[in-house]
């Protein structure tokens, strides 16, 4: 239990500290309080921050703040015997793991799980503006097996609660099923004793689907065959889509292309790229595009057409998203070198 | 001190049991897993259990006998463990010997007992699936949470879990959707640590949905007395019903057929098996439609007019509240995901 905090920072949005909560050790969760809230000025908005103790080494902990200004919130969460899924449900925050320079920026949605010393979440707020965020926070000994059977497991995020690896996963979406069972975890009521069964239970759903998640794509339990004929005009398919990224056909239309119907060609795409068809076209468009650039030979807005763009600004912010950079500076960076 | 979760996965081994009188209920310390086939002079089926670690032990008894049959059970009841009985398919008859319990059960229907010592022997129909999911649930369970909790009023399900007081609850039923996820659990093959997690979860999950019930509805004590032959008469009465599915006949008609009347047929209905007579005929017929809908058979339309909806907008509603989906979302799904292959 040593070393282990929490700790709040408010910023007005001139970054002075507005705000700074005394640290709180989470070692105040006794048997018999099993839920605590974390006080913060509520001259500044609504804050609520609870955590559950809901069996040996598994805790869930939720927050959401209303603020009435602009403010910048940084929550330091220092456990670092924990694996911690962190859950944002709106909002824009920031995840820093600590010792590290490393940002996982998130746009509203999403999900980080991390074995860390610690991690810093920071949230910019907007007056008005509503962020939410859950997390479950467990002690990788809960799940740990003494025999070695499962060594043959390939999963990320299984190294981490194994506890032979620490970091971060890459950050995922929230999928439809995360957010059924979320919203069924925060209707929680501590009034009847099944209750807690249930949360149990929906926390271990919740870890289970997404530990399914980072099981190695291809592997041979995941999906299933794709025959090798059809793996060939997937292949063609792909090569189509790049080969058209300026004006890419529908998929009903790449189907007919490849000779394969659409919806072999939808689930087995996804099963060989690990993306939807459009989503690995808009990352392969980003990556082609950022290595024009670098290479000097063509402008923004020439870039921007060949990747199949019509509109520079739509494709100056998905680069900027993807890259955390304007297209222009990208250029400026590397060409004036 | 809490039991620790033991997620490693273990090889499933398939045996071939003797026969069908041994079934452990005791609750082991490693997760393991084991599926015994059924004797082919007997009939077809498995037994399948899965032992999550130091908390429940599930065995799922899926069977469909050549003949009716009569098991008579070598093991006694645990006395650190109550168990429950959840039939996914079919129907049977337990008789426990020394506390001469009877219980009658029937698709969607579940009954927990804490019965120390006791043993029993259960009838299965020859050539019909019976299928029951056993859980074994030890008493530790429940006692880690709170004390706080101890306060506050327990149902009486509660108090049998936690090993506070013995016997065997009235029967209640469970939704067609609960039973439709665990038909998929026990059937799904368990491989990873996550997949145990996931079973983990959803055991868990059903025994505070069970306890839930008991909280809601308050246990009706004014049982009347049922002779062999009367209970006889309404497993009868329960036969016709499901026969006669599309076109069911009305309460008075039934009781008329079996030579009971119809205050006895309805009250002792719901004492044996938990659900009015027509919640059940429901029930069944949702069930059946899901299954047309969910192979492919039918679309909605026909699978509504099969089970005897003759409305298929009541049909829907009436689905939807069962399953949580629509019948169309749930013909869709069923298209895009293949099914399952029983893995072990």
């Amino acid at each position: 239990m040593h070393g282990e905090q929490n700790r709040y920072r408010i910023y007005d949005d001139a970054r002075n500290k507005i705000f700074e909560s005394a640290t709180s050790k989470s070692g105040i969760f006794t048997e018999a309080t099993r839920i605590s809230k974390a006080v913060l000025p509520d001259n500044l908005g609504t804050f609520e921050s609870c955590h559950i103790h809901i069996a040996k080494g598994m805790r869930f902990a939720f927050e959401s703040m209303t603020t009435n200004r602009k403010l910048v919130v940084q929550h330091t969460r220092e456990e670092p015997d924990h694996v911690i899924g962190s859950f944002f449900l709106s909002g824009h925050f920031q995840v820093q793991p600590k010792g590290t320079s490393k940002l996982i920026p998130k746009q509203n949605t999403g999900i980080v799980w991390s074995h860390t010393p610690g991690l810093t979440y920071t949230s910019d707020l907007q007056p008005g503006q509503t962020s939410k965020s859950a997390y479950i926070i467990i002690k990788p000994e809960v799940f740990s097996s003494p025999q070695e059977h499962d060594s043959a497991v390939k999963n990320g995020l299984w190294d981490l609660f194994k506890g032979n690896s620490v970091g971060t996963c890459t950050a995922e979406h929230l999928s439809v099923d995360d957010h059924r069972i979320l919203k069924n975890i925060l209707s929680f009521n501590p009034a009847k004793p099944w209750n807690w069964l249930h949360l149990e239970s929906k926390v271990l759903e919740l870890v289970s689907n997404n530990l399914s998640r980072y099981e190695q794509v291809g592997s041979s339990k995941s999906g299933f065959a794709i025959p090798p004929h059809d793996i060939a005009r997937i292949e063609a398919a792909r090569d189509i889509l790049i080969d058209k990224m300026d004006n890419p056909p529908s998929i009903m239309k790449l189907a007919r292309l490849a000779g394969i119907n659409e919806f072999k060609l939808k689930k087995g795409f996804k099963q060989i790229y690990s993306d939807t068809i459009y989503g690995y076209l808009r990352r392969y468009r980003m990556k082609k595009a950022y290595e024009w650039l670098k290479s000097g030979e063509m402008n923004v807005t020439e870039v921007a057409v060949k990747v199949g763009f019509t509109n520079p600004s739509a494709f100056g912010a998905a680069f900027k998203k993807q890259f955390g950079v304007n297209p222009a500076e990208c250029r400026r960076k590397f060409f004036s070198v | 001190m809490p039991p620790q979760r033991n997620t490693s996965s273990q090889p499933a081994t398939v045996a071939t049991a003797p026969t069908l009188n041994e079934m452990s209920l005791a609750i082991e310390d490693s997760n393991h897993l084991e599926t015994q086939k059924v004797p082919e002079d007997i009939g077809q089926g498995h037994t399948r259990t899965i032992n999550i670690g130091g908390r429940i032990r599930l065995i799922n008894r899926d069977i469909i006998p050549r003949e009716t049959a009569k098991v008579q059970y070598h093991n006694k009841l645990p006395e650190q463990a109550t168990v429950g009985a959840i039939t996914l398919y079919g129907d049977a008859l337990t008789d426990l010997n020394n506390t001469r319990h009877q219980l009658h059960h029937c698709q969607g229907n579940y009954h927990w007992g804490h019965i120390p010592r006791d043993d029993g022997s259960i009838v299965f129909r020859g050539q019909k699936r019976s299928c029951i999911l056993y859980f074994s649930v030890s008493h530790g369970l429940l006692t880690q949470y709170p004390e706080s909790m101890g306060s506050i009023e327990q149902s009486s399900l509660w108090r049998l879990m936690t090993g506070q007081v013995g016997g065997v609850s009235a029967p209640r039923v469970l939704s067609n959707e609960a039973i439709c996820t665990l038909r998929d659990l026990v059937s799904s093959p368990i491989t990873t640590p996550w997949d145990w997690m996931r079973v983990e979860a959803k055991a868990l999950e059903i025994v505070s949905t069970c306890l839930f019930h008991y909280d809601r509805e308050p246990t009706d004590t004014s049982d009347i007395p049922l002779s062999r032959d009367d209970r006889k008469k309404i497993t009868n009465a329960r036969d016709i019903l499901i026969h006669r599915m599309e076109t069911p006949p009305t309460i008075a008609e039934i009781a008329k057929t079996i030579g009971v009347n119809t205050f006895k047929l309805k009250k002792g209905f719901k004492q044996l098996y938990g659900t009015t007579m027509f919640a059940y005929l429901r029930s069944r017929r949702l069930d059946q439609a899901y299954e047309l809908i969910r192979s492919g058979e039918m679309n909605v339309t026909e699978a509504a007019f099969e089970v005897g909806y003759a409305n298929p907008s009541a049909f829907s509603a009436a689905f939807r509240k069962a399953f949580g989906v629509n019948p169309m979302e749930c013909r869709k799904s069923s298209y895009q995901v293949p099914s399952q292959i029983h893995g072990a």
